[in-house]
């Protein structure tokens, strides 16, 4: 720890740059010393005010997780129109099987892996699940993404969105997959 | 330095961190050399606690050896040598609370005070490691430790002795021993602790050191079970035994004088359907906690009795008995402990070895491996009880 040492004065001399954490905290220069925590004030409803600082001592925060957690509120919204609306979800994309099929095979399964993530964001597991998932709904939608469907205009967005999800759960996985917790 | 972070719901890594400066003349800079995984710490890292940011370090239970203090501090009395546990909480020594004693609302040290008052009501003392309600503060699960209001905070111990006999000076011995204490504990009372982790350990050690005529540990973890036995509690298993009506039975059919809750918001039970009752109360954010064992303590606890509760709660829970608090009379105490306030007695009741703190240690292990512990400990593997962490 090449900072810490005995020295006289030297806590006015030293200045480190503060790491911010909330929004706005690059005013936090103007009005503090360097070597202080970073703070803000925000404005609250009805005109109070209210101050907040944090440490400068902080790990640069990780996407991953809150990445992958927000991957887990989305599947439980899906999971929630596919159990609950499956006959929605067959007039939006011009699908024809059973519904409860429907239920099962998006609904459900959208529900458990959002609840997987939801209560545990690093479950590198669920998230490759969740990629398989991708996979057979990749599959889906490309049978749906053609002429004969009078849907097929939402086919072709929900795989466009599915795609561009799919590439969110991989680098997710990936990265989730090889996190580093402990240190030797 | 090396640190662990929270970076997420249940997502702890040891990274590295800035090094600690000296950011105000109160301040003192501590090289860590024994730090605690807490059970409160456990709240933290499942996200139930809120103000917790990405990137915050972790802990509340440290100790070591200063290393840069301050003009202020000096002035205090501290100086770069000096053997110093640090408490959970900081105390500036001077406002009204500390003045009175109740070091742990410290109306100084919560840079956050707003924040606080804005969830409590009250400011809070400033704690490490601890959410941005409580200050923000850097934790001391780290190679490096800041100490701001370092000569009124830090608790100095002999430069001798295992860190071990005193680490636990931190937060958890003055919280059992607080938690007993404010039972005022009789001799004819039957005292019974709810959950028998290491802050329930030492309630139960210290209800009997206070003199309480017969303690009863209730918990469902054999060796945790074998451990209070060894102190010298009568065990009440609540896997093999309804908890309400055995502790009828044990008591002529009043129940115990004095209830203490040392279990806190993730209690689990007390059957598996009102378990997940308040398993889903919880995940729809209709309540915060899980206060199975507070709602027993009140249940069981003879009229015109004491419930103390050291265990932590953060927010809102349902389905309380307040009928039954009200209609039996019963008086709550509770609160983050005081350390300041006991800490001297107990330094002196552990140099005098009336105390020994080491028992409930199980596992000692590098700062790095801190992650992979706090996953042993939660989970109750390995016989865990108290992991001591060494940077």
């Amino acid at each position: 720890m090449s900072s810490v040492h005995n020295s006289d004065g030297a806590w006015r001399r030293r200045a480190d740059k503060a790491v911010s954490l909330f929004k706005g905290a690059r005013s936090f220069a103007a009005g503090e010393p360097a070597d202080r925590a970073p703070t803000t004030t925000f404005r609250l409803p009805g005109g109070g005010r209210m101050r907040l600082s944090t440490d400068r001592v902080r790990a640069k925060p990780a996407l991953s997780p809150q990445v992958s957690f927000m991957l887990g509120q989305n599947a439980i919204g899906l999971g929630v129109w596919g159990l609950f609306f499956p006959n929605g979800v067959h007039r939006f994309l011009g699908l024809t099987g059973s519904p409860q099929t429907t239920q099962l095979l998006f609904g459900a399964r959208e529900m458990v892996t959002g609840i997987g993530l939801f209560s545990d964001p690093t479950r590198s597991g669920v998230l490759w699940a969740r990629v398989a998932g991708d996979v057979f709904d990749i599959a889906v939608l490309s049978t749906l993404n053609r002429r004969s469907n009078p849907q097929q205009s939402n086919a072709r967005l929900a795989l466009g969105v599915v795609l561009a999800v799919t590439a969110l759960d991989v680098i997710t996985a990936t990265r989730m997959t090889n996190v580093k917790r402990n240190r030797a | 330095m090396k640190a662990i972070c929270w970076q997420g719901k249940k997502d702890l890594r040891c990274e590295e961190v800035p090094d600690p400066i000296i950011e105000d003349p109160k301040d003192a800079i501590i090289r860590v050399t024994s730090t605690c995984i807490c059970g409160s710490d456990l709240h933290l890292m499942n996200g139930l606690v809120p103000t917790m940011c990405v990137g915050d370090v972790m802990g509340h239970e440290a100790m070591g050896e200063v290393v840069e203090v301050g003009p202020q501090a000096r002035a205090g009395g501290l100086k770069v040598g000096d053997r110093v546990v640090v408490p959970f909480q900081m105390t500036c020594g001077e406002c009204e609370q500390c003045q009175a004693g109740n070091f742990s609302v410290c109306q100084t040290t919560n840079r956050n005070s707003d924040l606080a008052k804005a969830f409590f009501g009250d400011t809070t003392a400033g704690l490490f490691g601890y959410s941005h309600i409580t200050g923000g503060y850097a934790g001391g699960q780290a190679e490096y430790l800041r100490v701001p209001f370092a000569a009124t905070t830090l608790i100095k111990v002999p430069v001798t002795g295992e860190d071990e006999k005193y680490l636990f000076l931190s937060d958890i011995l003055p919280t059992g021993w607080q938690a007993a204490a404010f039972a005022d504990i009789q001799p004819t009372d039957t005292v019974a602790v709810w959950g028998c982790g290491p802050v329930g350990l030492f309630t139960i050690q210290s209800a009997l050191i206070q003199g309480a005529k017969r303690v009863i540990a209730i918990d469902d973890v054999p060796e945790r079970l074998a451990m209070a036995a060894g102190l010298g509690a009568e065990v009440l298993d609540r896997s093999q035994a309804k908890v309400l009506p055995t502790l009828k039975d044990m008591t002529d059919g009043h129940g115990p004088e004095k209830c203490i809750d040392a279990v806190g918001l993730e209690a689990h039970g007390p059957t598996p359907l009102l378990g997940l009752i308040d398993k889903v109360q919880t995940g729809l954010k209709l309540e915060t906690e899980r206060p199975v064992a507070l709602r027993e303590a009140i249940m069981a606890c003879k009229a015109a009795g004491t419930v103390s509760v050291p265990g932590v709660y953060g927010g809102l829970a349902n389905m309380i008995p307040l009928g039954a608090m009200m209609n039996k009379g019963l008086t709550i105490r509770t609160g983050q402990t005081h350390v300041r306030r006991w800490s001297d007695d107990l330094l002196r009741r552990i140099d005098e070895g009336q105390i020994d703190p080491t028992f409930l240690i199980t596992h000692t292990v590098p700062l790095g491996r801190g992650p992979e512990m706090y996953k042993t400990f939660r989970d109750k593997q390995d016989g865990c009880v108290k992991v001591v962490l060494k940077p």
